[in-house]
Parts: C-alpha cells; structure tokens; sequence
C-alpha cells in the first residue's frame, strides 16, 4: 500500500502536473499576448517540484521515513507558487484582457491548482486520522477539477483552431473564424454547469453525503454531455 | 501602426491598400492585421507592391495563413502588380503596436 501511495503521488506530481505545467505556459501567454513572460519563476518551479518529486521517490522507495514530507510538500508548495507568480504575471501584462468562455475556465482550473494539494497536505499530515474521504476528495479535486477544468477550457481554445486549419484550403482567405465553429455561449453554460456541480459533489465527498452528491452529480454530467455534444459538432465540419 | 505620408504620391494607393488588408483577421484573436500593428511598410512602386509584416510571434500557428491572406488580399486590390510579402522580426512586434481600435476591442 505504501509503495500505491508512492506511485499515485509521483504520478500526478510528476506526470500529470509537470505536463501541465509545461503546456499551459507556452499556451497561456499566447492566447493572452503577454508582454512579459517572467521565466526565471517557472525555472524556479521546474527545479523545485522535480527536487520535491525525487526525494519523495528515493525516501518512499527506500528510507519510509515520515520526517522529510514536511520538506518535500514545502518544496512543491513553492513549485507551484511560482508557477502562480508567472501565471499571474503573464496575466497582468496580457495585451488581450477580454477572455473567452475557454480561457475562463483554463484560468479557474489553474487558480484552484493549490486546492488537491491542500487535501493532500490534509491527508498526509493527518494521515492516521484522516477520513478516507479526504483522500478520495483529494484525487477527485486533482482529476474532476483541475484537469477536467483545464481539459474542458483548453478544448475550445484549441480544437475550432485545428478545424480551422484543416477547413481553409489553401491559397484561398479564410470566409469562418475559428470561433464561428464553436457556440461560445454553450461553452459558458458548460461551465457554469460544471463548476458548481465539482464543487457541490466535492463537498458531498467531505460531508459523506449521497444527497449533496446527487444534484453535483446531474449537473455534471449534463455538462459532459453538452461538451461531448459540441465538441462532435466542431469535429463533424470536418464532413461537410 | 504604420502612418502613411498624404505627400507620397501613391498615398491613394497605400490607403486602398491598407483598407484592403484591414479584411485580413487573425484568426485567434479576431483583430485584422493593420490594427494589430502587424504591417510595418507598404511600398507601391510602378508594377510592385512590396509588404513587410511582422507575426505576435516567430511560432505563430496562423503564420502561413496571415501571409498568403495578406498577399492574396494586395493581389486582389492590385491586379497586374507584383505582389512581395516579406516576414520580419526586426523590431519584435509587441502589443504598444496594436492601434486605439484594437486596443479597445481586446479590452486593454
């Protein structure tokens, strides 16, 4: 079981988030224009989750020892502090200050990044104590919240895009923006959808209440359904 | 953005051209290229058009694109010219570029 723990954190840490983090910070200052990219905080980031990352894996897999997750889970923390600074700072210095509906949701899912983690402080610290179901909350926020957030935004940022390319003939100028193949407010209605029914089922998760559960249940899976719904119409273009 | 000269005797011309090349848009961002402070020159010469633009950026998915639109764009408004569209990075574009219209449409 131990080793299972060792192997679930490395993997969201170290796969799942530095993948992450690596997209979206080529990504967030091109869609936004940023004027400034403060690098040297997501250099600092790279280096102090990687750190955070190995020493966890050398002291899981070897040593077991307890004392070095206080260290660890600080470093991380840091890590991804500074990724924040340059999340925010690519922000500040964004020419384009109106967002979409889809960089709305990319923005809401790196915000609330710190949120799995503080349940994984949570239930590392209180580890003997602690419920099983803040570990479940804690991969659910990971999975359902952050990456389904950040999934479900970047999708629309990126797949009318794709479309786009492979609908304009070349030699010719383009009649559809890529945003005329999506519906910008279905998008919008997706997300205010699926966030209140994450948070919702979320707190059910902690409360250990099926009926908290249910209604955060309906309306996220009507909002998967309208993003299954839209993405096959963005993609069905491609047949006309 | 480029300010046109009224003395330059083809200053018609390189106001048609740039009206023209207003039509061109970015796709992502939805702002058309003049606005965007993406054409740095327009030079119209007898039977040559030469244009020299700039992308937000060097890896720029749309580069291809804004190209041929905009040299599509210049064939189309100057027909039996010689259209030359040239890509430079010298100086970086940067968003001070982006003119009072487009700033306000990006809400800057």
């Amino acid at each position: 079981m131990r080793y299972l723990k060792v192997h679930a954190s490395v993997g969201m840490a170290g796969w799942f988030l530095l993948l992450v983090i690596g997209v979206s910070s080529r990504l967030i200052p091109m869609f936004l224009l940023s004027r400034k990219e403060k690098k040297a905080y997501l250099t600092a980031a790279y280096y102090l989750i990687n750190t955070a990352l190995l020493l966890f894996l050398t002291d899981g897999m070897l040593f077991q020892t307890s004392g070095g997750v206080f260290f660890y889970i600080a470093l991380l923390a840091a890590g991804l502090a500074c990724y924040l600074v340059f999340v925010v700072n690519c922000y500040q210095s964004a020419v384009r200050k109106k967002m979409d509906a889809g960089m709305k949701m990319t923005i809401i899912a790196i915000s609330g990044i710190a949120a799995p983690f503080i349940l994984l402080i949570i239930a590392v610290f209180f580890y003997h104590s602690t419920p099983a179901s803040v570990i479940v909350a804690y991969g659910y926020s990971f999975f359902a919240g952050f990456i389904t957030t950040l999934i479900m935004g970047q999708t629309f940022k990126t797949l009318p895009f794709i479309v786009w390319m492979h609908l304009n003939k070349p030699n010719t100028i383009a009649e559809l923006q890529p945003k005329d193949l999506y519906e910008e407010q279905l998008v919008a209605l997706q997300m205010y959808l699926y966030l209140p029914g994450f948070l919702l089922f979320l707190a059910g998760i902690l409360l250990k209440n099926q009926w908290v559960m249910y209604p955060g249940c309906v309306l996220m899976t009507t909002a998967s359904l309208m993003y299954c719904g839209h993405v096959f119409h963005i993609v069905n273009k491609l047949r006309k | 953005m480029i300010q046109l000269d009224i003395t330059d005797p083809n200053y018609q011309d390189k106001l048609l051209l740039m009206e023209m090349l207003s039509t061109v848009k970015d796709p992502e961002l939805g702002l058309n290229v003049v606005d965007l402070g993406l054409i740095y020159q327009v030079a119209i010469s007898e039977n040559k058009v030469n244009i020299l633009m700039t992308l937000s950026t060097p890896a720029c998915p749309a580069a291809d694109y804004l190209k041929t639109a905009v040299e599509l764009t210049a064939s189309n408004t100057f027909k039996d010219y010689i259209i030359i569209v040239e890509i430079t990075f010298e100086p970086e574009w940067n968003g001070d570029m982006i003119s009072e219209a487009g700033r306000k449409e990006l809400g800057w």
